[in-house]
This record gives structure tokens, sequence and C-alpha cells, in this order.
């Protein structure tokens, strides 16, 4: 049963089933996000310590669901996350992965997470730090994540990677930041939910920008929802290896679920038959 | 003219922004006639809703300059560019808004992209941005799945919802805000939904509206729905004048584009049913 008192209300939902993406003011309090970030501080200093210092990484990654992190790691079960995402994905919706982000780049040019349209994943980011236009918010364009628009833009050739410039923008002369959308100025406790297929961007970015990510996925019912997390499936060991995550996305401690969380046993149940914790923590690609 | 990217962009996301169309000195032209048709305002004629608007034609012979600039290229010629060279120019309006916001609309419900395409001009002749009453667009929205989806969400001033949820304020949906200067003008796609959030008083807009030439039956239909449509829709304003006045519709100088689009207008049952 759902709790009511985290529920968002029958408008979020319209909001988020139209644009795509549904900001939350203030989930989390002031002192709550500061012992994010003083974790955060330590369990980056722990990481860049495992990182050969030859790579210069302009991007650190690591799992959220780790004991270093207990806090941050709770906020897995907390209900002002599940909640929602129960109400926009189903009851038996699962979150299947969970990270804390240390950007150091200053774009990140317009994308979308996912290419699986079978299934619905939303994920949701919190911003340890207050941002801005100018400061890396995050920009949505309202709608992306249904056609016309989403391939419009794909035919545009916004997603080009940071080093290559795109048709569109080379022949018109516009930028990212030209791009129009709704741009997300937060502050720390903030959350935004965004359905993985809506294009988003960031730009501004700044020396160890941080996040915290939860993202969750449909229960497949269908041959096609199940096509779909298995190809989720199957390219989660190679995003692993593409974002240089540190760390098993779901601990040992984790898994163990010593305070037998029923809603995690579920989850830890539901990751094990797709195939996400093989896949995730031993880079198996072969789905079950 | 504009390049095709730019008619790319207006195509995708419904919506354009132009930086110094205008100069200084004819936004100074503008706005001298400007208030010439503002002196013929009184309380009567401001509209009940919240933008509390002002509106009347610029076709008149107060505004000889702001009348021409439907036929200028800068924006025919744009015009042409996304409609077909056979265009017509509609209409040209002035509006003056002293309310704090006009709520979230897009211009036309009654038909589809398929009957009806058409798009206006906006140029503010003072400056605005988010929280001055600059444009706000939802971009993509002029496609018929998206606005759909927009006609579901709540919104406090024209779609409320039940007593614990009344829906959005006008600043609390996600947009792209057009902040612009004097000079600058925007281009949108009559299917774009748009709105505006903390104007003042005395917030000066002036349109310029540019019809496609109907070709296959579903436009020709379009049209006739349309006819019927701003026949009505006139009727919310209070206007004194009529919207083609006598003066336009004489053409003293025989501008060659005019004439092809009076006969346009009248093929298509226009001036007998706005002006009736």
């Amino acid at each position: 049963m759902i709790q009511d008192n985290y529920r968002i209300s029958d408008q979020e939902i319209a909001l988020y089933k139209s644009f795509g993406f549904l900001v939350r003011r203030n989930v989390f309090t002031p002192e709550e996000m500061a012992k994010v970030n003083e974790e955060f501080d330590h369990r980056r200093a722990s990481v860049v310590a495992e990182i050969d210092p030859e790579e210069e990484r302009i991007f650190t990654q690591w799992p959220t669901r780790n004991p270093e992190t207990p806090f941050t790691a709770s906020l897995l079960e907390d209900p002002r996350i599940y909640v929602p995402m129960e109400q926009l994905l189903g009851e038996d919706s699962v979150l299947f992965q969970s990270n804390c982000n240390s950007y150091s780049w200053d774009v990140q040019n317009w994308h979308y997470d996912v290419g699986v349209t079978e299934i619905e994943m939303i994920k949701n980011v919190m911003y340890l730090q207050p941002t801005t236009a100018n400061n890396g918010a995050l920009r949505f364009i309202p709608g992306s994540n249904r056609n016309p628009l989403r391939d419009e833009l794909t035919n545009m050739q916004l997603a080009k990677p940071r080093d290559e410039i795109g048709v569109f923008y080379e022949a018109s002369g516009l930028s990212g930041e030209d791009i129009p959308c709704f741009i997300f100025e937060s502050q720390p406790g903030d959350v935004v939910a965004w359905n993985e297929l809506t294009w988003h961007a960031a730009f501004g970015g700044y020396k160890d920008r941080r996040s915290c990510t939860f993202n969750f996925i449909q229960h497949p019912k269908t041959s096609k929802q199940r096509a779909g997390v298995q190809d989720m499936v199957a390219g989660a060991a190679h995003s692993v290896k593409a974002q240089g995550t540190v760390g098993l996305q779901y601990h040992p401690t984790w898994l163990e679920n010593p305070n037998n969380n029923s809603r995690r046993a579920r989850w830890i149940k539901n990751l094990d038959e797709w195939g996400f914790i093989d896949a995730y923590n031993y880079g198996k690609t072969e789905t079950k | 003219m504009i390049t095709e990217q730019q008619v790319y962009f207006f195509k995708t996301f419904g919506f354009l922004v132009l930086k110094n169309v205008l100069t200084p000195a004819e936004i100074k032209n503008i706005n001298k006639e400007f208030l010439v048709g503002l002196a013929k305002m009184d309380e009567t004629k401001m509209g009940t809703s919240v933008r509390k608007q002002y509106n009347w034609t610029n076709l008149g012979p107060d505004s000889p300059f702001t009348s021409s600039l439907l036929e200028d290229e800068r924006f025919y010629g744009i015009a042409q560019q996304i409609l077909g060279d056979d265009c017509v120019g509609v209409d040209s309006h002035a509006n003056q808004y002293n309310g704090n916001r006009s709520p979230w609309h897009p211009d036309i419900r009654e038909l589809g992209p398929d009957q009806f395409t058409g798009f206006k001009f906006t140029f503010y002749l003072g400056p605005v941005d988010g929280n001055s009453g600059a444009l706000r667009v939802v971009p993509g929205s002029h496609c018929p799945g998206f606005s759909a989806e927009v006609e579901k969400v709540f919104l406090k001033d024209n779609n409320p919802g039940p007593d614990d949820d009344p829906g959005l304020a006008v600043n609390e949906v996600p947009a792209h805000i057009c902040i612009s200067e004097p000079g600058d003008a925007v281009i949108f796609d009559y299917f774009v939904w748009h709105s505006s959030w903390g104007g003042s008083k005395d917030r000066r807009m002036v349109s310029l509206q540019y019809y496609k030439n109907p070709k296959t039956p579903e436009e020709k239909e379009g049209m006739r729905k349309m006819v019927a449509f701003r026949k009505n829709f006139n009727k919310g304003f209070k206007r004194e004048t009529k919207l083609y006045p006598d003066f336009w519709l004489a053409n003293p100088n025989n501008n060659v584009v005019r004439t092809q689009w009076i006969e346009q207008l009248q093929k298509w049952g226009f001036i007998d049913a706005v002006n009736a």
C-alpha cells in the first residue's frame, strides 16, 4: 500500500506524463543534505585513491549502495523517493541503479539516457550544491520523451559528443545553450525525476559538481517489456565500463538485507531474476 | 529572410526568436502610432480577463508605418519561406496589457495542423524577461500529441483542478522564456502553448499574422472553420473599429501584395465575417 504522506498529487502525475519530467522542491532538509555531502566527501576521497592518477578523470561515479555511505544508501528505501516512483511506474517497480557522481566537465551536451523504449524508466536526481542556468543546472526539452519531437532532436544531431559538432549546430551557429528548454535551477534538497527518454543537458559545470541518482524501472508484464529489460541488462556491463563506475552496484552488505526490508527483498529477487546483479556486479552480458 | 536552420528550428519547436529585426528609430515610430491608438481606448474597451488587455487593429489610418510592416519583406519574406509564396498577411494588432499575466493557451484549439497552418510575429515595445511579461512557450507543443498532453495539466487560471489541487500558476509550468529587447521579434505557431508572467501596467506588444493558402480539401475545410471561428472570436474583443478598416481595404498606394491578399481574404469570406 502506497503511503499517503509521500504521495505526489494527480496534478504532479499529469505533469510528469505530459512533460516527461517532474520537479519536486525541498524533498530533503538542509541537515539531511549536509549529511549526504559529508558522506560524499569521505567516499569520494576513497574512490579517488582507488583510481589510477594517470587517468585524469573528469567524471567519477560510484554506487550509492555502499556501507561507507549508510545515510545516502538509506535514501533508496526512503518513501520520499520510492513512493512517487511506485505511483508513476507501479507498486512493483524496482530501483535498479543508484549512483553518486562527481563531474568536473563544463558541458553535458543534449542527450537522453537510454535508447530502450519498450519499458519505462525514471531517473531521480538531486544536486548537492545549488545550480543555476550558467552553473550546471539541468535543462529539459519538455515532451521530448515522445515522438515526433524525440526523433526530430536525434535528426538534428543535438547529441554529438562534446568534442564534435552536430550538423544542425554547425549550420545554424547555435550551441547547446541556445536550444529551448526548461532550466531546473535547484537548491540542495530539490529532486527532479524524469523519464529516461527525455532529452536533457547541463552547461556551466565546475570541478566536483555533485549529484546522487536513483533509477527505477517498471516491472515488465508483456513480452515487449521483458525484451526491454533484457536490453537494459545486456547494456549494464558496458555502462559500468563506459562510466568507469568504481565499486559494485549491489554491494554484498546491501544484498544481505540485514534488516529484512521487504521492499529491498523484492528488489533483490527481481534484480537477480532479470540478470541485473550478474550484469552490473560481474560484467555478465548474457541475460537470464 | 531566415536560414534553413531557423526554419527547421521553427518547425521543430514551434517558435523562433529573431534579434534586432526592427531599428530603434522604427520602434520609436511604432510607439508613436501606438499612443495614438491607445488614446482612443477607455476602460469600457478593456478586456475582462486577467490580461486586462486593450486590443486594436494596426490597419487603420492612425498607424500607417505599423500597418506597412505586414507587407514588409522582413516579415512577409519570412512568412513566405515558412508558409509558401502565396501565403496571406491576415492581421496586425496592437495590444496593451495591464494585467500581470496571460494564462497558458494555444491560439487555436478548434483545428488540427492538417487543416490549418499559420503563425504570428510578436514584438514587444519594451524589454521583457521571465518576471516582466516575456513570452513563455512550451517548445514542441504545437505537435498534436504533445498539445493533447499539455491540455491534461490543471492550470489555476483557465483549467482548474479540484479545490485541494487547483493546478499550476503560469510561472509553475515548465517552459522556455523568450527574453526580448525592443526590436526583437518572436514568431510562434498558432498551435504552440504560450503565456506570460509578471507583466506590469502598459506592456505593449504588436502582432503580425500570416496564414498558409489552403490547398488540400482538409485545408479548405479548415479555412471555412477558421472563418467561422474568427467571426466569433472577434466578438470577445471590445473593438470600436472594424478589423479591416476601409483605409486598408482601399489600398491607397496600390500595393500589389495587399491587392492579392484582399482578393484572397474575400474569397475565403474572411473580410465579411470578421468585419460583420
